[in-house]
């Protein structure tokens, strides 16, 4: 090409605006941008722009009163704020979700320990009762006089017990155990749907 | 079929069918003031005064490709659907050519009247413009930046409503 030559900006406003219809609407945009001349050729261009407008938003209205440039720029305008406020309320749905499961995921966390306590307490009886039996047979037998003292004094201490304690708590161990197991697997599910949730928040935001 | 003689602005003469050049609207009109003026017989010598030699066996080119048999010339002949494929082909590659030359060629296309080549040019030339900054624009072209400043930045903020949307508020 000549230095200096601009054979774009000789052709006429027909042929520049028959360009100009083959754009789409960012390339039409940055056209205008170019120079002050196809920047007017360009916002006169109206066929170009009722083509943009019905491209953009279907059949357009039947009467116009304004331009089709300005009732494009108005439409779209609209229809980017209603895009905004969908896009606002969207995210604080999805905001409101991820805390409410992560609420979710820390009482159940909480009721997980609660539960493992519970079972450590009935474990650590059942164990002190086991220990108290153990002490009482030892006693029926001859043990020297300092340890046979000493099992005493423990044996005395512990609460008397009977069998039936014993069965109680192995039943109430299996019941925590249970629980404990239900409570495992919906943390699971939850932490699952949070992560799910967090990411769809992440997406939404990154748009 | 009738042949008729195309004579570009430096006095080079190309003969054509009159089928291939009925493909320009201008030559059409001409050839058929010509008919009715010298009858039927004499030799149509068609001058084109506003069209180059060069840029004249680039259009010829087009016309008499766009005119072999089983072509859609006016909407008669049935179009094959290899043959369409072929020569949207055929289009791809004729357009491979420098931007002065298509130039020319749109310039050429207008004033001949050429529907079909005109079509193909804006859209040759729209595809040199598209995905293009306004400067990347500029370069290409050989164009100024001929705007005040502060009338750059209205035009860019009135323009921001077609751009804004999702791109640049996903930034922020």
């Amino acid at each position: 090409m000549r230095p200096g030559s601009c054979p774009i900006l000789t052709l006429n406003d027909e042929l520049l605006q028959l360009i100009a219809a083959q754009l789409e609407l960012e390339d039409l945009c940055n056209l205008g941008r170019v120079s002050s001349y196809l920047n007017i050729v360009i916002n006169n261009a109206d066929d170009v722009w009722k083509g943009i407008y019905s491209q953009s938003f279907g059949s357009p209205p039947g009467s116009a009163s304004s331009s089709w440039r300005e009732q494009f720029r108005d439409r779209a305008a609209e229809d980017s704020r209603k895009r905004k406020l969908l896009r606002q309320a969207r995210i604080m749905r999805v905001r409101s979700r991820v805390h409410i499961l992560e609420r979710d995921v820390h009482r159940c966390q909480q009721q997980i320990n609660t539960e493992r306590c519970r079972v450590n307490t009935c474990v650590a009886e059942k164990q002190r009762i086991e220990q108290a039996r153990q002490l009482g047979a030892a006693l029926q037998c001859w043990q020297p006089e300092i340890v046979k003292n000493h099992h005493e004094a423990l044996f005395a201490q512990t609460p008397i017990t009977d069998e039936w304690r014993t069965r109680e708590l192995d039943m109430e161990i299996q019941d925590h155990k249970l629980a404990l197991k239900g409570l495992l697997r919906s943390l699971q599910v939850q932490s699952a749907q949070l992560e799910k949730q967090r990411m769809r928040l992440q997406a939404i935001l990154g748009e | 079929m009738r042949t008729v003689i195309l004579r570009s602005s430096d006095g080079a003469d190309h003969i054509v069918s009159s089928e291939a050049a009925s493909l320009s609207r201008t030559v059409q009109s001409l050839l058929e003031e010509l008919e009715a003026k010298e009858g039927e017989e004499s030799p149509l010598i068609v001058p084109l005064p506003n069209v180059c030699d060069c840029t004249l066996r680039k259009v010829l080119q087009y016309c008499i490709q766009h005119t072999e048999p089983g072509t859609n010339l006016t909407g008669r002949i049935h179009v094959s659907e290899t043959r369409r494929r072929d020569l949207e082909v055929w289009d791809r590659n004729y357009m491979l050519v420098s931007t002065d030359e298509l130039y020319h060629l749109v310039m050429a296309a207008h004033y001949l009247n050429v529907p079909g080549l005109l079509e193909l040019c804006c859209e040759g030339i729209a595809n040199l413009i598209r995905g293009k900054s306004p400067q990347h624009v500029r370069q290409h072209f050989g164009l100024v930046n001929n705007f005040e400043k502060a009338e750059e930045e209205d035009i860019r903020r009135t323009n921001l409503w077609a751009l804004v949307d999702e791109k640049e508020l996903a930034k922020k």
